[in-house]
């Protein structure tokens, strides 16, 4: 029972993290922007390939910071791209769909057809055992990151300016502006910022996930489960939507295996209907 | 009155591509079968809804035949064309009933989750479904003869005429008035008398409708159907057309953007990376709309 007990727990948190990771950026980015970002996995993506190469030649925990510190380029420039093409929210997604397709694309060049991952490199960390199961401290060195990266999210929205400025222009830009905040400086920091992440967790998640090409597509869908649940861009709410996405996933693999997908989704759906705004809003957005 | 020469014009195009060969034939089957798919999000972007489940329904036409002719053992066409209907209206229905009490992106999102349950479901119960090789789909049959590759192009280009003479109904009628209302000003359309709730579940079970026939088509046109009908991409594909669409002046534009459409992913295919092309293509779109917007 107790060996029952730890792999499901084990199994879990490894979900948790996956979508937790794949979130994190993506609720940052929208919170403060109201971006959209169909191409927000991209850049998970990207993220996860760029660590794979660079691991290899400068070691793990360096090769995961440089690929974070190279896609620091890419957020303001996806800021300017979106700003520049879509006014509306129509055109925003048919912008990042393009931007989707095109990264899809790019990768298809640069990197081909193979999988890319550090797995190999990250196995090298050993693993801890747990009740008699073996845990491995890749999955541990995740975690970390996760949590670092939202106590710096916290931090920086919390206790800094800039972090009020951004909470102003979630709230209300109209408002933000008529105060005197820059908001599309504002909008460039925070899309840099969440591009950051998410290219950061990516590489973190390279320690046991596989990136290939399609991945894009298929990662976003997943983060989009964990905001709905959590509330668009509230990030505490992200991490228990994680949790909860995860533990009915998990509930749903041990006892009934075809439900994986459908369980999570039906999670998602009940949300939706019953509390739009996320289960851990505090107070309800109206339109 | 120039509107209704739409139906024509998708006829007479069809009839040239029967006499343009194999391939012009298979081609012109499938995009005017994807065109009704891409009608079924043109018709809630109408509304303002953006669809990012409208695969699913586009599944479920196909599958509705696939499963019966596995199950049931009939490739006739009348009862296949009645089974996608009345499973992608009933979804249609379900799709609008749960998506009356939500809007803006968090519509999108209940209908991307919508069609991740069906996928999911397609996927995992392999034992009915197929699982993710999908269904075979056969040679649909009209009083138990092969309607073959020109019976289908005629049915394909009657449901798309049909579609567009809809269409122009449509945009002349009180609904589509409605339609126009709701997208710009939801409550103000509600406070001048209009049934909002009402309006949005009946043009859901319509855009089910086309987008279910159309993936029969294309179901029938490729003889297989895969969970990939459903999958969120496939649907994104659609709202693509459908934006496209909505740029375009015309009742047949959903055809157009649908031809438009897989004529350049058919093209982009000759390049090692097809993605970039489209990718780069529906920029292009973008950039060339906006610039035409700020004149």
């Amino acid at each position: 029972m107790a060996g029952f007990a730890i792999s499901f727990l084990i199994s879990f948190y490894v979900f948790f993290l996956n979508i937790l990771m794949t979130s994190l950026g993506m609720a940052f980015t929208y919170g403060v922007t109201r971006i959209l970002n169909l191409a927000q996995g991209t850049f998970f993506v990207l993220g996860g390939y760029l660590a794979s190469v660079f691991a290899w030649q400068i070691g793990l925990a360096f090769g995961i910071a440089a690929a974070a510190a190279a896609s620091l380029a890419f957020g303001p420039l996806f800021y300017l791209y979106v700003k520049a093409l879509g006014r509306t929210e129509l055109e925003q997604l048919f912008a990042t769909y393009a931007l989707l397709l095109i990264g899809e694309g790019l990768f298809k060049l640069v990197f081909g057809n193979g999988n890319y991952t550090t797995a190999s490199l990250a196995d090298g960390l050993g693993s801890v055992e747990v009740l008699g199961q073996q845990v491995p401290y890749s999955y541990l060195w995740g975690g970390a990151v996760a949590a670092a990266l939202l106590a710096l999210m916290y931090l920086l929205l919390a206790r800094t300016r800039a972090g009020l400025y951004m909470r102003a222009v979630r709230d209300d830009a109209e408002m933000a502006s008529a105060l005197g905040i820059n908001v599309r400086e504002v909008g460039l920091s925070a899309s840099a910022l969440g591009i950051l992440i998410t290219a950061a967790s990516g590489a973190a998640s390279s320690m046991w996930q596989a990136f290939t090409l399609g991945l894009s597509g298929q990662i976003l869908v997943y983060a989009f489960a964990s905001l709905v649940v959590g509330g668009i861009g509230d990030l505490l709410g992200v991490v228990a939507a994680s949790a909860v996405i995860s533990a009915v996933r998990t509930a749903a693999v041990f006892l009934y295996p075809q439900l994986e997908l459908v369980a999570i989704y039906l999670v998602v759906i009940a949300v939706l209907l019953t509390r739009p705004s996320g289960l851990f809003a505090r107070h309800a957005r109206l339109a | 009155m120039r509107g209704w020469l739409s139906p024509i014009a998708i006829i007479t195009a069809a009839t040239a591509a029967y006499f343009g060969g194999p391939f012009l034939r298979f081609a012109a089957v499938y995009i005017l079968g994807w065109s009704l798919a891409v009608f079924g999000a043109w018709l809630l972007l109408r509304y303002g809804l953006v669809n990012f489940g409208i695969g699913a329904s586009y599944a479920l036409g196909a599958y509705a035949a696939g499963l019966i002719y596995k199950y049931l053992h009939t490739a006739d066409l009348a009862v296949h064309l009645l089974a996608a209907v009345g499973a992608a209206g009933a979804w249609g229905a379900l799709n609008g009933a749960v998506g009356i009490k939500t809007r803006g992106i968090y519509y999108s999102l209940l209908s991307l989750s919508l069609s991740m349950v069906l996928y999911g479901v397609l996927v995992k119960f392999y034992t009915v479904t197929g699982g993710s090789d999908g269904l075979y789909m056969p040679d649909p049959r009209l009083l138990g003869v092969r309607i073959g590759t020109a019976g289908l192009l005629a049915l394909a280009a009657l449901l798309a005429a049909a579609w567009a003479a809809l269409g122009e109904v449509f945009g002349r009628s009180y609904a589509g008035h409605v339609a126009a209302g709701i997208k710009i000003n939801e409550l103000r359309t509600s406070a001048l008398g209009a049934d909002v709730g009402r309006h949005i579940l009946i043009s859901s079970v319509l855009a089910s409708i086309a987008a279910g026939l159309g993936g029969l088509i294309v179901g029938y046109s490729t003889s297989h159907v895969s969970p990939d009908f459903a999958y969120w991409v496939t649907s994104g594909k659609m709202v693509v057309g459908g934006l496209i669409a909505s740029f375009l002046p015309w009742t047949w534009g959903f055809v157009a953007s649908a031809a438009l459409y897989q004529a350049v992913e058919l093209y982009s295919l000759q390049f090692a990376y097809p993605e970039l092309v489209v990718g780069g293509l529906l920029l292009a779109i973008l950039a060339a709309w906006r610039l035409y917007y700020r004149r």
